[in-house]
């Protein structure tokens, strides 16, 4: 029997600067001080290596993420994409996006997002009492005029872009005025992040009790206001669930690219890979040493897949969504959970539920579930059988 | 001031107000009688520090007890447009549903809040402009002067109109009122009894912006409306607790508790009041008297009521 191929590619995260100009409090990034840009030889070998390891088989999505992407001057993109296609021989669709804290926008970088088609996600976590509490320079001052400005501005170019927002336990009282946030500033979708443990960010403030109990309150009263806004308000959580309840019985469940190796491959501004969950990059552990499993100027993805380090985590990782396959009712929902936080939060891959699978992905699935079944006024396909029957 | 304070100006918990106290509070260095009714003493004036710091907890300190406080509040703005389009709807059923639907979402972003709304009515109150005090009765009804709302009928109020409204209270707690008269008094009679006795007591007036409340401490206190100075009335959303007897609902053996909706029209005469009365502004808005609508089950709840739930 002919070994599977790794992959294929849906995910390359490419790490243009470790570099953050701002400093927030949950951030996981462990060298965001440093001013280390990629040097365009280092991506165009990275490129190389992409396109001739035999993972593209298909279309995917370059993310420029993992420190702030608008701190590198943009002429650095126009070459980098023409690096991306130039070495792109077959001509597979690539995405290209940017997940931005929004402070450095200007007008050039609205046209650049437009002439290439950008997917962008501007990070926002809402009114200044929650945003500046926790989104803040390093001098300690809130960023939020900023990132709004930066939002006037692409709107203005007809930009389009998402917004993403980091929940703290503070953000939970707070879901109506969340709403009217984004409608005051014409935001018409969202992403909810959690505030996760993961790296250097060692504890959350979704860490006390009852917590799930008040994530769910806010959920439902956040849904119930979206959904009943004029033009409703897009909610990523909300949706996917939606679509993941809709899932006929037969179909296979939900797919998490962070625990399938090579689907996500992570380079950093100096060529080291990784693969797995992207917050991965740059962080070490005593049992796997570091999780840069090589680089692309010295190792080929055989080279890589030959190694004992590589072979430890990607059967830990495997453990562990087996482990979430046979225990939890939700496994459908969420393909078996994120590796980096159940590496920091459990101590180890081959484990299971962490606290975004608590929150963010049971939580939005139990409220959803709730929820289209006051609104279709029936009962809704169960979590353990999911269907649309 | 020579009283001490018990009850304090505070925002609420989980609400998040840019509130700048000095510039929100007025004093008033006692009460007046006038025609039998009791008026701030005239002129107000910016508290001083040291009473500021008596009155108010500051912005950032650790919120305390509900109960010895005048918890302040703000509605989101999504619910102020309901409102203001809730005003722009025809005469006529839809308004009355809508208003109760308004009404009924109040209460629900209140709950939410942890708030603990155990409002059984709510009433819309306007109040004509240049009245120095006016004061709410257990029946939604106001008049002038200042009064006591004891037992806590009201649960707390709202300012609905275009422009900031004024809420006036003596800061006493109903057992200090006790404690100052030298007899007892029914309860209906202390609120007077009190300001004779205590003519120096400060009474404080608070600027409520567009979309703010007050949450009001259950033991009551002495509190009410002022428009004086103001251009237009006020519209004031009085949340209240209602002690009704409950009826079966549709035989199921359960009980709804209904939710009275009301308009109110500013009282005849207001001798305190220094030009003639306006009549009241035509807000295009009517409502019928004890238009019966179904509380949220948490309110029902708290409110001793059995939940309705869908027939068996």
């Amino acid at each position: 029997m002919t070994p599977a191929l790794p992959g294929p590619l849906e995910l390359l995260v490419l790490q243009p600067t470790p570099f953050c100009n701002i400093n927030c409090s949950y951030c996981y990034l462990p060298d965001r001080q440093s001013t280390r840009r990629m040097r365009l030889d280092t991506l165009e070998q990275a490129s190389r290596w992409v396109f001739s390891s035999g993972l593209v088989r298909g279309p995917f999505t370059v993310l420029w993420h993992a420190g702030e992407p608008l701190a590198v001057p943009l002429a650095f993109y126009e070459r980098a994409f023409e690096l991306l296609r130039e070495h792109n021989q077959a001509g597979v669709p690539v995405r290209q996006s940017f997940q931005t804290n929004g402070t450095l926008i200007d007008q050039a970088w609205c046209d650049f997002f437009r002439a290439h088609d950008v997917d962008l996600g501007v990070s926002i976590d809402g009114p200044d009492f929650l945003h500046d509490k926790r989104r803040v320079t390093r001098r300690g001052e809130g960023t939020l005029e900023r990132v709004l400005r930066g939002i006037r501005l692409l709107q203005r170019s007809r930009v389009p872009f998402g917004v993403l927002t980091v929940l703290t336990a503070e953000s939970l009282d707070h879901p109506d005025e969340l709403l009217d946030f984004y409608q005051e500033h014409r935001l018409a979708s969202v992403a909810f992040n959690v505030e996760e443990i993961e790296g250097p960010h060692t504890t959350s403030s979704l860490l006390g009790e009852r917590m799930q109990e008040r994530f769910r309150r806010f959920f439902r009263r956040f849904m119930e206001l979206a959904l009943s806004a004029d033009p409703p308000l897009v909610v990523r959580e909300y949706a996917q669930s939606v679509q993941a309840l809709r899932l006929p019985p037969q179909a296979p469940g939900v797919r998490e690219l962070a625990n399938e190796p090579w689907s996500i491959v992570n380079v950093d501004c100096e060529g080291n890979f990784s693969t797995f969950s992207p917050e991965l990059l740059g962080l070490s552990s005593p049992r796997y040493g570091s999780f840069s499993l090589g680089n692309v100027n010295t190792h080929t993805l055989q080279d890589v897949l030959a190694l004992e380090s590589f072979r430890r985590i990607e059967a830990d990782v495997e453990a562990g969504v087996r482990r979430c396959r046979d225990e939890c009712d939700y496994y459908r929902f969420c393909g078996g959970g994120s590796p980096v936080n159940k590496y920091f939060e459990n101590g180890a891959f081959a484990s299971t539920e962490t606290l975004c699978c608590r929150l963010h992905n049971q939580a939005a699935v139990d409220v959803t579930l709730d929820l289209l079944e006051r609104r279709q006024g029936r009962p809704a396909p169960t979590k353990a059988t999911g269907g649309d029957s | 001031m020579n009283t001490r304070t018990i009850y304090r100006w505070a925002v609420a918990p989980r609400f998040h107000l840019p509130i700048d106290w000095p510039r929100r509070l007025l004093l008033s260095d006692g009460v007046e009688r006038r025609e039998g009714l009791f008026f701030p003493r005239l002129p107000w004036r910016p508290p001083t520090p040291e009473e500021l710091a008596r009155l108010t907890v500051p912005p950032g300190a650790p919120p305390i007890d509900p109960e010895r406080a005048l918890s302040l509040f703000g509605l989101p703005r999504h619910l102020m447009r309901g409102w203001s389009d809730l005003l722009t709807q025809e005469l006529g059923g839809d308004r009355r549903d809508g208003f109760a639907r308004f009404a009924s979402e109040v209460c629900d972003f209140l709950t939410f809040k942890g708030l603990e709304v155990s409002a059984g009515a709510v009433d819309l109150v306007v109040c004509a402009a240049g009245q120095a005090a006016t004061h709410w009765d257990g029946e939604g009804r106001h008049g002038a002067g200042l009064g006591l709302s004891l037992p806590s009928w009201v649960w707390g109020v709202i300012n609905l109109g275009e422009e900031p409204a004024s809420l006036v209270a003596v800061a006493a707690t109903p057992d200090e009122m006790r404690a100052a008269l030298p007899d007892h008094s029914p309860e209906e009679e202390m609120a007077r009894r009190f300001l004779a006795c205590r003519s120096e007591q400060p009474v404080v007036r608070l600027s409520l912006a567009r979309g703010e409340g007050v949450r009001l401490p259950a033991a009551g206190l002495i509190v009410g409306g002022c428009t004086l100075g103001c251009d237009g009335p006020d519209v004031l959303l009085l949340l209240r607790q209602v002690t009704r007897p409950s009826r079966p609902d549709r035989g199921t053996g359960r009980r709804a508790v209904p939710l009275p909706v009301r308009m109110r029209t500013p009282p005849r005469s207001d001798p305190s009041a220094d030009r003639p009365l306006q009549p009241p502004p035509d807000l295009r808005f009517r409502l019928e008297a004890d238009q019966a609508v179904h509380l949220p089950a948490a309110l029902q709840d708290q409110q001793g009521g059995d939940a309705v739930g869908p027939e068996p």
